[in-house]
C-alpha cells in the first residue's frame, strides 16, 4: 500500500513536471527569443528600424511571397523570415504573412493579384508592405545582391523598414515630371518611354504628377517634393530655368537624368537642357560619352557599361550594392559639396567623336591619368537637393526590367530627395563569401580531417588496450 | 555529492576502455569524411552552399545518423548493464537516491559525448587555415555546438530512460534509436499535413531548430523545448527506478 501510494506520488509529480514544461514552452514559444550571434549580425534588426517599428501608429502587413530553396543552402527566404519573425517581435503592429509560392501556388496567385503583383514579378518573388489602402512592393532582387543563391550583401533590413516609413506617411508625396521638352513619354509603352518607370514610382507610394511647360508657373516645394526632369532633348526657356532655378532656392528638390543630345544628322553634339542651371549648383558636365572597356554590357558593349562602384550616400541605401547599367552616359563632376553617387572603373575614358562612336572612325583612348568618371552626383545645399544622372537612358521602358539596379536607384534618390526616409541609412551587411581553395589545400583538409585527426584517437585506443591487457 | 562520484566513475569508465575510444575514432573518421565532403562542395564556385560549418552542424543525414546512434550507444550500458550484473540493487540500497544515479550517469554520458565531439574542433583551425576569415563566423561555431550539446542532451536523457526501463543493453540502444528517430522524423511529418499538428511537427522540427543554430542564432524555444524534455526524462528515469527499489 505505501509502494502504491508512493507510486501515485510519483505518477502526479511527473504529470505536474510535465506541465510545468509546457506552460513554460508555451509562453516562450510567444515570446520567441532567439540571439543573433553571427559576426556580421545578419539577421539583426539596426536601431534605425527598432525605432520606426516603435513609433508605428497603424498596423503593417508585409507578404512574403516566395519559393523557399532546399534547408542549409544559402537562402533569401529565410534570411527575409527571420528578420520579419523580429519584427514582430518588436511591433505588434507587423502582420507577417508568408506564402511559399511551391507548396501553395493558389493561394499565392490570389494574393498576388489582391496585392497588384504581376505573374513576372511573382515568379521571381516579392515582398509587399500594406498598410490601409497603400503598398509597396519590393522585389526580392532589392532585397540582397546574390551569387548562385549565396546572399553576398543583404540591404533587406534597409529596403523592409524604407518600405514600411513610405507607407506609414500621412501624406503621399508627389514627383513633378516635366513635358513638353522632347521628354519620353509617361503614357509610352514603347521601348523608349517612361511607362515602366511611373508605374514603378506609383508602386513606391508617391504620387506621379505631369507637369506641362505652363505648369511649371505654379511649381513649389509644397506642391512637387521633387521635380523629375527626365531626357529633355530641348533647351528649356529661360523663363522655365528661372522658376526651376527659384524652386530650388525654396528648398525645392530636382532630380535631372540628361544624357547627351545628339543632332538630327548624327554627327554634333547640341546643347545639354538645363546646363547653365546645373553649373550655377555646382554641377558642371564633361563633354563627350564614357566608355569603360572594364565593364562592357548590352548589345552594344562600348555604349553600354555595368558598374558597382558607389559612394556612400543614403540615397544608394535600396540599391544594395547591385550594378547599375549606363549607356550613352556622360560624366559629371562638381565643385565642394557635390559629391560623387556612381563611377566608373579607372580605366574609362571620355569620347567627344561620335563618328567614332559610330564605327566610321577609330575610338582612340586618350592617354590620360587612369580615374573614375562619375555618372551620377548629389548635392544638398542650403534647403535644395540636386541628383543628376549622366543619362536616361538606364530608366527606359526597354532596360527596366528591375535585374538591374537603375530603377532601384531611381527609387533611392526619390526618396533622399523627398526627404521621406530620412534618418534611414542603413549599410547593406556583408553575407557569405567563396573563398578560392587549391587542390592542394583540398589534399590537406583531407590529410588532417580523415586520416589524421582518426589516426590519433586510434593510436590512444590501441595505447589504452595495450596497458590494460599489460595491467592484466 | 554521490551523483559527483557517479559521474566520475562513470566517465573514467568511458575513457579507460579501448570501446570508449573507438566509438571516437569512429565518429571522428565519419565526422572528419563529412567534414572533407562538405569543403570540397564549398569551395566550388557555382556552390549552392554557405559556410562549411553551417553545413556541417546538422546538414548531413550523417550528422543524424551518428547523433543518434552514438547517444544510443552511450546511453544503453548506463543502467541496463548495472541492472544486469546486479551493481544497481548495491547502488541503489547504499544511500545514493535514483535521481543522483541518473543526474550522474548522464552527466558522464553527456561529458563524454562533449568530448568526441571536441577532435572537430580541429576542423574550425582547418578552415582558418585554408579558408581565413571568410569561411569562419566564430558565432555560427558557437551555435552550432551549443545546439549540438542541446540536442545530444535530449538523445541522451531518453537513453537514459529507455535503459532505466529495461534489463536488456540490446533492447535498450534499439529503442533509444527508434524513439530518437520518431523524434527526428516528426518534424518533416508537419510538411505533409495542415492545421494543428503542422504547426505542432514545426515547433518540434529538429531539423529546422538544428539549422537555425548551425546559421548562428540561438533560439529561445529550442533551448525551452530541449531542456524541458531532458528534465521530465530525468525525472521519469529517475521515478522509474524508485519503482524497481520498491519492488525488489
Amino acid at each position: 500500500m505505501a509502494s502504491l501510494s508512493s507510486s501515485a506520488r510519483r505518477l502526479l509529480g511527473l504529470i505536474l513536471l510535465a506541465l510545468n514544461v509546457l506552460l513554460v514552452n508555451l509562453l516562450i514559444a510567444r515570446i520567441a527569443p532567439s540571439w543573433d550571434c553571427t559576426a556580421n549580425a545578419a539577421f539583426s534588426v539596426s536601431d534605425d528600424t527598432r525605432e520606426i517599428l516603435r513609433h508605428l501608429e497603424q498596423r503593417v502587413t508585409i507578404s512574403v511571397l516566395m519559393a523557399p530553396p532546399e534547408r542549409y543552402t544559402p537562402s533569401l527566404y529565410y534570411h527575409v523570415k527571420e528578420l520579419l519573425t523580429r519584427y514582430q517581435q518588436l511591433s505588434k503592429r507587423i502582420v507577417v504573412r508568408a506564402i511559399d509560392l511551391d507548396a501553395d501556388p493558389e493561394r499565392a496567385l490570389l494574393e498576388a493579384n489582391a496585392l497588384g503583383v504581376g505573374p513576372q514579378l511573382l515568379r521571381r518573388g516579392v515582398v509587399v508592405v500594406t498598410s490601409g489602402q497603400r503598398r509597396r512592393q519590393i522585389p526580392v532582387d532589392q532585397l540582397a545582391t546574390r551569387q548562385h543563391g549565396r546572399i553576398v550583401d543583404s540591404s533587406a533590413d534597409a529596403a523592409i523598414s524604407a518600405a514600411i516609413v513610405a507607407i506609414s506617411e500621412r501624406k503621399r508625396r508627389q514627383v513633378c515630371l516635366t513635358e513638353g521638352h522632347g521628354e519620353p513619354g509617361v503614357d509610352d509603352l514603347g521601348d523608349g518611354g517612361l511607362s515602366r518607370l511611373a508605374v514603378a514610382i506609383e508602386n513606391d507610394n508617391f504620387v506621379l504628377k505631369r507637369l506641362p511647360p505652363s505648369a511649371l508657373a505654379d511649381l513649389s516645394p509644397r506642391r512637387c517634393s521633387v521635380l523629375a526632369v527626365i531626357g529633355p532633348t530641348r533647351e528649356l526657356l529661360a523663363a522655365e530655368s528661372q522658376r526651376i532655378a527659384a524652386f530650388l532656392e525654396r528648398g525645392g528638390a530636382l532630380l535631372a537624368m540628361i544624357g547627351p543630345v545628339i543632332d538630327g544628322d548624327g554627327r554634333h553634339f547640341r546643347p545639354l537642357p538645363l546646363k547653365e542651371l546645373l553649373v550655377r549648383w555646382g554641377v558642371r558636365f564633361h563633354p563627350g560619352i564614357v566608355l569603360d572597356p572594364q565593364a562592357v554590357a548590352g548589345e552594344r558593349p562600348l555604349l553600354s557599361w555595368r558598374t558597382s562602384t558607389y559612394a556612400t550616400h543614403p540615397a544608394l541605401v535600396a540599391l544594395g550594392g547591385r550594378p547599375t547599367v549606363w549607356r550613352m552616359a556622360q560624366a559629371l563632376a562638381g565643385d565642394r559639396g557635390v559629391e560623387p553617387l556612381v563611377m566608373s572603373s579607372v580605366d574609362a575614358f571620355r569620347v567627344q567623336s561620335l563618328d567614332a562612336l559610330r564605327g566610321e572612325g577609330q575610338v582612340i583612348r586618350p592617354p590620360a591619368r587612369r580615374e573614375q568618371l562619375a555618372v551620377a552626383v548629389a548635392v544638398a545645399r542650403r534647403q535644395a537637393r540636386i541628383v543628376v544622372f549622366g543619362s536616361e537612358r538606364g530608366v527606359l521602358n526597354r532596360r527596366l526590367d528591375g535585374r538591374d539596379g537603375n530603377l532601384a536607384l531611381t527609387l533611392g534618390s526619390l526618396d533622399w530627395l523627398s526627404r521621406r526616409a530620412r534618418g534611414l541609412s542603413l549599410r547593406a551587411r556583408q553575407g557569405d563569401a567563396v573563398p578560392r581553395i587549391s587542390v592542394a589545400q583540398l589534399r590537406l583538409v583531407f590529410s588532417l580531417s580523415v586520416i589524421g585527426v582518426p589516426a590519433l584517437l586510434l593510436a590512444v585506443a590501441l595505447w589504452v588496450w595495450r596497458r590494460r591487457r599489460v595491467e592484466r | 555529492m554521490s551523483a559527483l562520484v557517479i559521474f566520475r566513475r562513470e566517465l573514467w569508465s568511458y575513457f579507460v576502455t579501448p570501446i570508449g575510444w573507438l566509438v571516437a575514432t569512429l565518429f571522428a573518421l565519419v565526422q572528419g569524411f563529412s567534414f572533407y565532403l562538405i569543403v570540397e562542395l564549398s569551395a566550388e564556385s557555382d556552390a549552392v552552399f554557405g559556410s562549411p560549418m553551417t553545413l556541417f552542424f546538422g546538414g548531413t543525414y550523417l550528422y543524424w545518423l551518428f547523433l543518434i546512434a552514438v547517444c544510443a550507444v552511450l546511453s544503453m550500458r548506463l543502467i541496463a548493464e548495472e541492472r544486469r550484473s546486479g551493481a544497481l540493487e548495491l547502488l541503489l540500497t547504499s544511500g545514493v537516491s535514483s535521481l543522483q544515479v541518473v543526474l550522474g550517469k548522464l552527466a558522464a554520458a553527456l561529458a563524454f559525448y562533449a568530448a568526441i565531439w571536441l577532435p572537430t574542433l580541429f576542423y574550425v583551425a582547418i578552415l582558418q587555415l585554408v579558408g581565413g576569415s571568410l569561411w569562419l563566423d566564430p558565432g555560427v561555431v558557437l551555435a552550432g555546438y551549443l545546439g549540438t550539446l542541446l540536442f545530444g542532451l535530449t538523445a541522451l536523457s531518453i537513453g537514459l530512460l529507455c535503459s532505466a526501463a529495461t534489463r536488456s543493453q540490446l533492447a535498450a540502444g534499439l529503442s533509444t534509436f527508434v524513439a530518437l528517430s520518431m523524434l527526428l522524423l516528426a518534424g518533416p511529418s508537419g510538411l505533409f499535413s495542415q492545421g494543428d499538428w503542422s504547426v505542432l511537427a514545426e515547433y518540434f522540427d529538429w531539423f529546422a531548430q538544428m539549422e537555425r543554430f548551425a546559421r548562428g542564432i540561438i533560439d529561445g524555444r529550442a533551448l525551452a523545448l530541449h531542456l524541458g524534455i531532458s528534465l521530465f526524462v530525468i525525472f521519469a528515469a529517475s521515478a522509474v527506478l524508485e519503482r524497481q527499489k520498491w519492488r525488489r
